[in-house]
């Protein structure tokens, strides 16, 4: 009698233990989906969950690769798209030209000079739309290094394309 | 059958009571470790944006970007419980710092005044200490510098300078 008491009880606390953690790991930023939140606040927080994550990859470890700008483009639009909703009004151009310029930092790595140069035209233009002092290129170049050089685990590796010129 | 049932009825029970159990547990766990993960991501992304706005953009633009920064944070802390209260203190002080130096830029007084208050409050809300205008500037001057060069130290006004005690300052 005690023992069927014991496994019920056991078994019963590993199925809670895992319902819970399957929850936590689907409402976890890298999962949960900030178009399917329900309030428009909480679609704005996962956006900038997904943001957060996308661009932390993005910056580690010299991988910008598509994929991770796609996630940032994404995470962008849902907290655009939400934003004004949820009173809300965060400075997601310069969000663009950052992305703009890991973009074009992918342009460049493939010798892609014309692709290049219109995504960091973009992200002149973006840094003008925020009133930035000194919107060119390169100056949001050495933030961006500077940025990932604190966030990340490790420092980029290819010193042409990642520091600042 | 008496017995059947009797053995029925303690399997549910059990089985009921380690759900609960199990499922508090992972909340705990699991789930706290998953929210400060969450907020911890989310708020530095928003302040990353904001701050560059305060660093690069003109007035109007930084003033907009801090204003929206707290605005966000009044928003998280009503819909959520606050997992790192201590850390969420520092950054609010420090956007509100941002506002504080910008309306004494702009000329507004009043502004600097209550923007100072509020951001002195915040720190006095997990600190229990009320530091001088002085401290909140050297603490806002530390934690841009350390933005800029990207440094990941905080910057705790108790450590770089002293903070004064709450019965030694009339506010």
């Amino acid at each position: 009698m005690c023992a069927i008491g014991v496994v019920a009880l056991a078994f019963g606390y590993g199925v809670g233990f895992g319902t819970s953690a399957l929850r936590s790991v689907v409402e976890s930023p890298l999962l949960a989906n900030p178009a399917g939140s329900q309030d428009n606040f909480t679609g704005v927080f996962r956006g900038f969950n997904r943001l957060a994550a996308a661009e932390m990859a993005g910056g580690a470890c010299d991988i910008p690769t598509n994929d991770y700008l796609s996630a940032e483009d994404s995470a962008i639009a849902a907290i655009q798209e939400r934003a004004a909703t949820a009173s809300l009004n965060p400075p997601l151009d310069v969000a663009r030209a950052r992305l703009a310029l890991r973009r074009a930092r992918v342009a460049e790595k493939n010798n892609d000079l014309r692709l290049k140069t219109k995504y960091e035209e973009d992200a002149q233009q973006l840094l003008e739309k925020s009133g930035w002092k000194d919107s060119s290129p390169a100056h949001l170049r050495q933030i961006i290094y500077a940025i990932d050089s604190r966030e990340n685990t490790c420092r980029p590796t290819t010193p042409n394309l990642d520091q600042p010129k | 059958m008496k017995q059947v049932a009797k053995y029925v009825l303690l399997t549910l029970v059990a089985a009921l009571a380690g759900f609960l159990l199990g499922f508090r547990h992972a909340e705990r766990t699991v789930g706290a470790g998953s929210t400060i993960f969450a907020q911890m991501l989310a708020l530095s992304q928003y302040e990353t944006l904001a701050n560059l706005q305060y660093q690069e953009a003109d007035a109007a633009h930084a003033t907009q970007a801090q204003l929206d920064l707290v605005k966000f944070m009044q928003q998280l802390e009503a819909r959520q419980t606050i997992a790192v209260p201590r850390a969420f203190n520092y950054e609010r002080a420090q956007a509100l710092m941002h506002l504080a130096l910008l309306s004494e830029q702009a000329g507004n007084d009043e502004a600097f005044q209550q923007y100072l208050h509020d951001a002195q409050k915040s720190l006095d809300d997990v600190d229990q200490k009320w530091y001088s205008e002085e401290a909140m500037r050297k603490f806002i001057t530390v934690a841009d510098t350390q933005f800029k060069s990207g440094s990941p130290e905080c910057a705790c006004p108790s450590r770089p300078q002293k903070a004064e005690e709450r019965s030694s300052v009339s506010r």
